[in-house]
């Protein structure tokens, strides 16, 4: 992956109370752009500012402070069984580019955000963790962004690590696609920080997943960290129903377990490609040649197309049987994303019992 | 900008005043209209150059403004004076290409028109002007929708769809039209098939709708057909239903009973059971229970 690429900006805003602030001036050292700005007033800048479609989006970086609830719930979705993850929104937007990205239609902001004031969110975990010690907090940055495609230029990875090695109630989660995880190989590992690489075989990265790491570069990484003592995760999401799925996940799965042994896995999740209604227009627009939406998909209750029933259970329950060649034990933990109970029970309820399953993952 | 009337008989005529003329014979803008009334002139190199002339005109509406800023606010003025359909707004477009607008000319003018706006209304625009005449003929007759056209054509870009088009019946409603497009389009992009290798297998077929939905959701139409059928075996009494989830994402089902009396209810309550008993009996498999309605669907 060019890194040169995903860092260059034709207008960088910066709000001018965090103008001095030193991850503003360390970031900015590291970046290219065309021009600067700075603005008192964020809200009317996005609102006077026209365009705001990913492509603009990618060209802007706005550098500012965190704004509204620090930590929030992942959406989830209704009807469907939540895993119970825990955002901390830090980046706003993604250069990574992928064809089926929810944030095309999700974001509606003419630039990048990069939340440059991590201490006023350490300072609300810190009083929010030892206030809530009843019960282990999954908490995670990569729901508007990839949690470390950022990481080159701001070094957070290290400060987030270095925030939450301290705290017995949280496990804290990256969620990438890169292979930029040298800042997190530098710093001193802990049980409860776990780093999430997104699965898919390389011809589905190849042609829909922008500028994202290969497969062989992510499991690179995934093993480098293994041999740091870190824990990953493994996220098959979205799992898309090409032809040859057989084999390609199939092989993909082979060379993961080839390179990744099971105990240093804290968990994998499933989760077949689903898109609403926004989504679907923007990647008919922005991207006409992929089929990924021309194939059987139906409207659920949640107003969240999926592929038909029978056919995602198909597709979980053949990544489940090649996953379990290599855990006979049933030893890992695996999860399903935004799937009804319906589907748990025909898919996971003879690996796990699924009532305890949540519980007994990220406890 | 100032606005003034003339009379001036000495002016160019502006190679875009022909569409113009043409624009305004298809748009019925009321008698009393403005538009009717005038000439229409702007000012290109210092000269007053007509680009809408009604010959009856003796006088003249000046804008004092180049051509790009007078064809707006022209514009302006038909739009007030009428609502404009698909076919004409594109023609508006067609005419603001040739005199050279921008993308930002256009974005204003799509928002003038009640265009699609920004980029995706370039997009659309552009991609139009690609269209097979019957495609567009379909679209301006509001048979289809503009983003259903669009996504149709985009998956037989280079190809001659004509044949298929032809095959799609006029009695076919609004929505029809766009399923059927669109169920075709996705086959096709799905399947890597080309527009002849689709027509051959849409020529024969007298029921366009349910094929296309077949080709479309080849599971889920079978599980709907296998579905419908077990229902008919169970020979409900009249009035009652079974009603379920029509995705088949959950596995419960209600059983509704129409009665009018206690006897009536009894009645229908025996029915029900001796029917259900004597299916159940039958040995056929229960198509309630999931495992057996998806049962034989990856089967080839």
């Amino acid at each position: 992956m060019n890194i040169e690429n995903l860092y260059t900006y034709e207008k960088i805003y910066i709000e001018k109370k965090y103008k001095n602030h030193k991850n503003t001036l360390k970031i900015l050292s590291r970046l290219h752009y065309d021009e600067i700005y700075f603005t008192n007033d964020t809200k009317n800048l996005i609102n006077t500012l026209n365009l705001k479609n990913t492509v603009i989006r990618n060209k802007n970086l706005l550098l500012g402070g965190i704004r509204g609830e620090i930590l929030q719930k992942c959406p989830g979705s209704h009807g469907h069984i939540c895993c119970n993850y825990n955002v901390i929104n830090l980046y706003l937007g993604c250069p990574i580019n992928c064809q089926y990205c929810i944030l095309q239609s999700y974001l509606n902001q003419p630039f990048t955000i990069i939340n440059v004031n991590i201490e006023k969110i350490f300072n609300y975990l810190d009083k929010f963790l030892r206030k809530n010690t009843d019960k282990i907090y999954r908490i995670g940055t990569g729901e508007l962004s990839d949690s470390l495609v950022f990481d080159p230029i701001t070094d957070f990875s290290i400060d987030f690590i270095n925030f939450f090695k301290n705290y017995s109630n949280a496990i804290f989660e990256f969620k990438t696609k890169t292979n930029f995880i040298d800042n997190i190989i530098k710093t001193k590992s802990a049980n409860n920080i776990v780093i999430g690489f997104s699965m898919n075989p390389d011809v589905i990265i190849n042609s829909t997943e922008g500028y994202s790491s290969c497969l062989k570069e992510r499991l690179e990484s995934a093993k480098k960290l293994t041999l740091h003592n870190y824990k990953i995760a493994l996220h098959f999401d979205p799992i898309i129903n090409i032809i040859n799925f057989d084999i390609e996940y199939k092989n993909m799965i082979d060379l993961i377990f080839k390179n990744i042994e099971i105990k240093n896995i804290a968990w994998i999740s499933l989760g077949t490609f689903r898109y609403n209604n926004d989504l679907k227009n923007e990647i008919e627009y922005n991207y006409p040649e992929n089929n990924i939406l021309s194939d059987e998909f139906l409207e659920n209750a949640d107003k969240k197309y999926r592929y038909f029933k029978p056919v995602r259970v198909t597709l979980y329950n053949k990544i489940i049987n090649w996953i379990k060649y290599y855990d006979k034990n049933l030893k890992l933990s695996i999860y399903l994303c935004m799937e009804s109970p319906s589907v748990w029970e025909n898919t996971l309820k003879h690996y796990t019992n699924i009532e305890k399953n949540l519980y007994n993952i990220f406890h | 900008m100032s606005f003034i009337i003339i009379k001036n008989d000495n002016f160019k005529v502006h190679n875009i005043c022909h569409d113009i003329s043409r624009l305004i014979k298809d748009i019925n803008l009321p008698l009393g209209s403005l538009i009717r009334q005038y000439r229409f002139c702007c000012r290109e190199d210092n000269k007053t150059i007509a680009f809408y002339s009604n010959k009856n005109n003796e006088f003249s509406f000046f804008i004092d403004s180049d051509i790009k800023n007078a064809f707006i606010n022209f514009i302006k003025f038909v739009v007030n004076e009428n609502k404009l359909n698909l076919k004409n707004s594109y023609k508006i477009l067609l005419i603001a290409e040739k005199i050279n607008f921008i993308d930002e000319e256009f974005y204003e003018l799509f928002k003038i028109i009640n265009w699609q706006s920004y980029k995706k209304g370039l997009y659309y625009f552009r991609l139009m002007k690609t269209f097979m005449p019957d495609l567009t003929n379909i679209l301006f007759n509001n048979k289809i929708s503009l983003k259903d056209a669009c996504y149709f054509h985009q998956a037989f870009i280079n190809q001659n769809y004509d044949l298929i088009l032809k095959k799609i019946n006029k009695e076919f409603t609004f929505s029809e039209i766009n399923e059927i497009t669109r169920n075709i389009a996705d086959f096709a992009k799905k399947e890597k098939k080309k527009a002849d290798e689709i027509y051959k297998i849409i020529e024969m077929s007298d029921d366009l709708l349910k094929l296309t939905f077949q080709l479309k959701y080849p599971h889920y139409a079978k599980c709907i057909n296998d579905f419908n059928n077990f229902l008919i075996e169970l020979n409900l009494p009249k009035g009652s239903e079974i009603i379920s989830d029509n995705k088949f994402e959950k596995e419960e089902y209600f059983l509704k009973i129409k009665f009018t009396s206690l006897e009536n209810l009894l009645k229908k309550i025996n029915l029900i059971k001796n029917n259900f008993e004597k299916l159940f009996n039958s040995g056929k498999k229960d198509k309630f229970l999931h495992k057996n309605l998806f049962e034989n669907l990856n089967k080839k």
